[in-house]
């Protein structure tokens, strides 16, 4: 009998594609899409990392990922309850075992197999007590590793599965719910449907994935180490082979744009096949003005400057990185200054500054022609704020695979200027003031445009960019996600259909 | 020194004024790097000018007897000494003392004109020094053509920044600022000068070496694309490999032949690795340099050229080829945000591509050889249009009008 847990797919996401920590823009993408795809009954998702070999298995250890997420903060910092003390602390194992299980954690002193050994420990007290004291039989002398072992041959297996065991049968399969409530699991690659990276340096893209029936998703936001020269400390060499291996593993391969899509036939057209787009979505609620009639107006005024306000403000969202173009927003300062001679112009640099800052210089020219202030990192949740304070967002990137900040200021109701080129075409449709990134005077000539918009063009001019950039959610993202599931990756297999795993074959007696 | 100044001393120096047109940089052959100060030399001379030749003492001496270059500068004006001061010191120093030696041997007065071509920044403050320390009515007029950047990435600010100030603020203050006319052959200079220092005057200079040809109309025989900047990443040598591939497998292959100039200053594996990839039945390689007859022979020859430079100098600096091949009509292919791509925006005659970019590059070459016809059909004009601005005679009337200004002022 199969019970409706069964005919979930079961789909992981690499932890290293949600951890912000290595790529922030990567992270936010697979948070939100893969927060939506959680929400689809048809699926569940788990969240995995560190994948081991084990006798011709590859093994993860899994986490729901509703519940890793919500343990995890946007940053990606780890929160205290995710570490080994805190799962011990929050475990509700009574007093003596679980500080016994933190002192030898302690002792083990690796974090990971800790963890794992704890995860056995915690269910289980009684096999908890014979593995604590035969870890200190042992006297900790190898590794956690080791003790697991120790562990799992002292007779576990009657109270929970474990998780290395080949699956023979259907009936026989424990399925996803073996993932604990607040605590990680095990689980083998056959008992995965589908596994979506978003990341092409993620390590699952080593591993021999094609000898298993888990169906691989990849994306592609860009290549851009591959199309603009001068990017600091990448290597152009690693990422072509990390994109080639995902290329030669993955079933298919989502792309951020149809500029991305077209970059990755470019350099691998094997690819091509397999490849299509999902577009990123940002999150309207967070963007959109508040709609209530009071904060309207506030927001109204406040946006819309008086025929009398000669006082413009200019956002323009930067990183140090050189793509990101500061010294072009910033040499288009004084072609403003000299299109707009009746206006005091006020630029918003929002991102961190590097010490020392290479700009410095561009900086204090800048600064003769308008008034330059520096908000440095600004906080996601006051972006929005900052944003609709401004009367243009400039974002003047020599390139982008995905252009979520420009749908990000579309809604919170900015004009914005953007470069023509790359996605940002793609994203920024009829709706923004398009320049050329290496031309400030150019970059300069769009902002003026957007400036002069009188309160009828711009009421005009943002409520269809706000309808435009409307359409891109990460709802909208997750929909074609699942659409691609089912359609390229062919995921969507009853559970009847659920294939027996591939066991050696049987030895041959004939000869 | 007294053997130097014999050496440099004509026979009868006070026959006329001089006009002396010096540069550093000339060691070698290298395409059309004499042929700056060369193309002056007769409208000097039409101008009622002596022309003197100013070189390096490095360049190879059968060059400088082809040329009739007399030696006079000793460093090399690139050269790095250590810490950024000591450099400028050094730079500083030795201008003052070659040019010393050149007003000796010459016996140079105020009627006469010394231009000096390629001047880096760190050598400024010496020939202001070297001015200030001859006699009042001695000072001839001296025109520095600054030709490089002070920013050698558009996104940052370099040392280079730091020499420059200080040189013009030596011009500056100097007593003898009016015999100085400060040259740069491009409005992204002077506007950077500009902004380093607003109390000087820069003037645009055309630039001189640029001859109307017309191109060579022939539809019939095969595309002629060619690259001309040796091997050399800053001028985007390593874009080369996608682009051949991505053309040779175009429809335009079969008639289509690439001319790679691949001469390594420096070579090392990774253009080796490079070179070997540009083998192919359509690229020709010119493995050696380019003497100045070569070279006019493979302009000649060329229709498309292609200018692949990254951005970090030239999106300020100018490129001599690109002058030449703008000045015959070729069709040009450059990187966006540098001079070049401005100079294909105010004349057309070609295609603009993202810097450093290997697939853009390829894909607007292919746009321009669909469209050849058309920018063939326009190329006498472009080229006339350049060369009505970028011609020795208005270099050298812009020069006058500076020298007269500077005599009224005496």
């Amino acid at each position: 009998m199969q019970n409706e847990s069964q005919k979930q797919a079961t789909i992981a996401v690499p932890i290293s594609s949600l951890d912000a920590a290595k790529s922030p823009t990567v992270a936010s993408t697979a948070r939100a899409v893969m927060e939506q795809l959680g929400r689809n009954t048809s699926f569940k998702v788990l969240a995995i990392s560190d994948p081991v070999f084990h006798y011709g298995e590859v093994i993860f250890q899994a986490w729901d990922l509703a519940l890793w997420l919500s343990g995890h903060t946007r940053s990606g910092a780890q929160p205290s309850s995710a570490s080994p003390e805190g799962l011990v602390e929050s475990s509700g194992v009574e007093g003596g075992w679980g500080e016994v299980s933190k002192r030898l954690l302690g002792r083990v002193g690796l974090r990971r197999p800790a963890k794992r050994i704890y995860e056995v420990i915690r269910p289980a007290a009684s096999a908890a007590k014979r593995a604590a004291k035969t870890i200190a039989d042992l006297g900790l002398r190898r590794s956690a590793q080791r003790a697991w072992r120790v562990v799992r041959g002292g007779g576990t297996k009657a109270h929970f599965p474990p998780p290395f065991r080949v699956r023979r049968h259907p009936d026989e399969h424990p399925g996803p719910e073996r993932c604990a409530e607040h605590t990680s699991t095990f689980i083998s690659m056959r008992d995965l449907d589908g596994l979506i990276s978003f990341n092409c340096y993620d390590a699952i893209w080593d591993w021999p994935t094609e000898f298993y029936e888990c169906r691989l998703i990849g994306f592609f936001h860009d290549a851009i180490p591959l199309r603009v020269a001068d990017i600091p400390d990448t290597d152009r060499g690693l990422f072509f082979c990390s994109v080639a291996k995902m290329v030669s593993r993955a079933h298919c391969i989502a792309c951020d744009s149809a500029s991305a899509q077209s970059d990755l036939h470019t350099f691998f057209s094997c690819a091509q096949p397999r490849t299509c787009i999902v577009y990123p979505g940002h999150d309207l609620g967070r963007f959109a003005p508040d709609e209530s009639p009071q904060s309207h107006s506030e927001t109204t005024s406040r946006r819309v400057p008086s025929k009398n306000d000669q006082q413009r403000t200019i956002a323009v969202l930067l990183e140090s990185e050189p793509r990101k173009n500061r010294a072009g927003a910033l040499r288009a300062c004084r072609h403003l200054a000299a299109l707009r001679p009746d206006e005091r112009i006020t630029l918003m640099l929002i991102g961190r500054t590097p010490a020392p800052d290479p700009y410095a210089w561009l900086e204090r020219e800048a600064s003769r022609y308008v008034e330059v202030i520096r908000l440095g990192d600004v906080a996601c949740d006051r972006l929005g704020d900052v944003l609709r304070s401004c009367d243009v967002f400039v974002y003047p990137s020599l390139w982008e695979g995905s252009a979520t900040p420009i749908l990000e200021a579309m809604t919170a109701g900015v004009p914005v200027v953007c470069a023509e080129n790359s996605a940002l075409t793609e994203l920024g449709g009829a709706h923004v003031f398009y320049c050329d990134p290496y031309d400030p005077a150019s970059i300069a000539a769009a902002a003026s445009r957007a400036l002069s918009l009188d309160d009828q063009q711009r009421e005009r001019w943002l409520s269809e960019a706000r309808h435009w950039a409307g359409q891109f959610t990460w709802e909208r993202t997750a929909e074609h996600l699942v659409k691609l599931i089912h359609e390229r990756a062919a995921l969507a297999r009853p559970a009847t259909s659920w294939a027996p795993p591939r066991s050696a074959p049987a030895p041959s007696h004939a000869a | 020194m007294g053997m130097v100044v014999s050496l440099l001393r004509t026979s009868d120096p006070r026959a006329m004024p001089r006009f002396f047109l010096a540069d550093p940089t000339l060691t070698s052959v290298a395409g059309h790097m004499w042929g700056y100060l060369r193309s002056l030399v007769r409208p000097v001379e039409q101008l009622g000018f002596q022309p003197v030749l100013l070189g390096s003492w490095r360049a190879e001496a059968a060059l400088r007897e082809k040329y009739g270059v007399a030696p006079v500068f000793e460093c090399w004006f690139d050269a790095r000494y250590g810490a950024h001061q000591e450099t400028f010191r050094y730079h500083r120093q030795s201008i003052r003392s070659d040019l010393r030696i050149v007003s000796r041997a010459y016996d140079i007065d105020n009627r006469d004109v010394l231009l000096i071509n390629t001047l880096r920044q760190w050598s400024l403050a010496g020939v202001v020094d070297w001015l200030e320390a001859l006699p009042e009515a001695r000072r001839p007029l001296v025109v520095l053509v600054l030709h490089f950047t002070a920013f050698s990435y558009p996104e940052r600010a370099s040392d280079i920044l730091e020499f420059y100030q200080q040189g013009f603020d030596r011009i500056e203050r100097s007593p003898a600022r009016s015999r100085i006319l400060l040259m740069a052959d491009t409005q992204e200079l002077v506007d950077e000068f500009q902004q380093i220092n607003d109390r000087l005057t820069y003037v645009l200079a055309p630039i001189p070496h640029t001859q109307l040809r017309l191109p060579a109309a022939a539809a019939q025989r095969p595309v002629n694309l060619g690259y001309v900047g040796g091997v050399r990443e800053n001028k985007g040598f390593h874009l080369l490999p996608h682009l051949v591939r991505r053309v040779t497998a175009s429809e335009h292959a079969a008639n289509m032949h690439f001319h790679v100039h691949s001469y390594a200053w420096d070579p090392w594996i990774f253009y080796r690795k490079t070179l070997a990839q540009l083998v192919h039945p359509h690229v020709t390689l010119y493995p050696e340099p380019l003497d100045d007859s070569e070279y006019e022979r493979l302009m000649a020859r060329l229709d498309v050229l292609v200018f692949p430079y990254l951005r970090q100098d030239y999106h300020a600096q100018t490129s001599g080829p690109f002058s030449e091949a703008m000045g015959q009509g070729k069709i040009v292919v450059a990187p966006r945000g540098t001079w070049l791509a401005k100079q294909i925006g105010k004349y057309g005659g070609g295609a603009v591509f993202n810097p450093g970019d290997a697939v853009d590059l390829a894909n607007q070459v292919l746009a321009v050889l669909s469209a050849r016809d058309t920018y063939v059909a326009q190329g006498p004009e472009r080229a006339k249009r350049w060369c009505e601005f970028h011609n020795p005679e208005h270099f050298l009337r812009l020069v006058m009008d500076h020298a007269a200004g500077a005599s009224l002022a005496a």
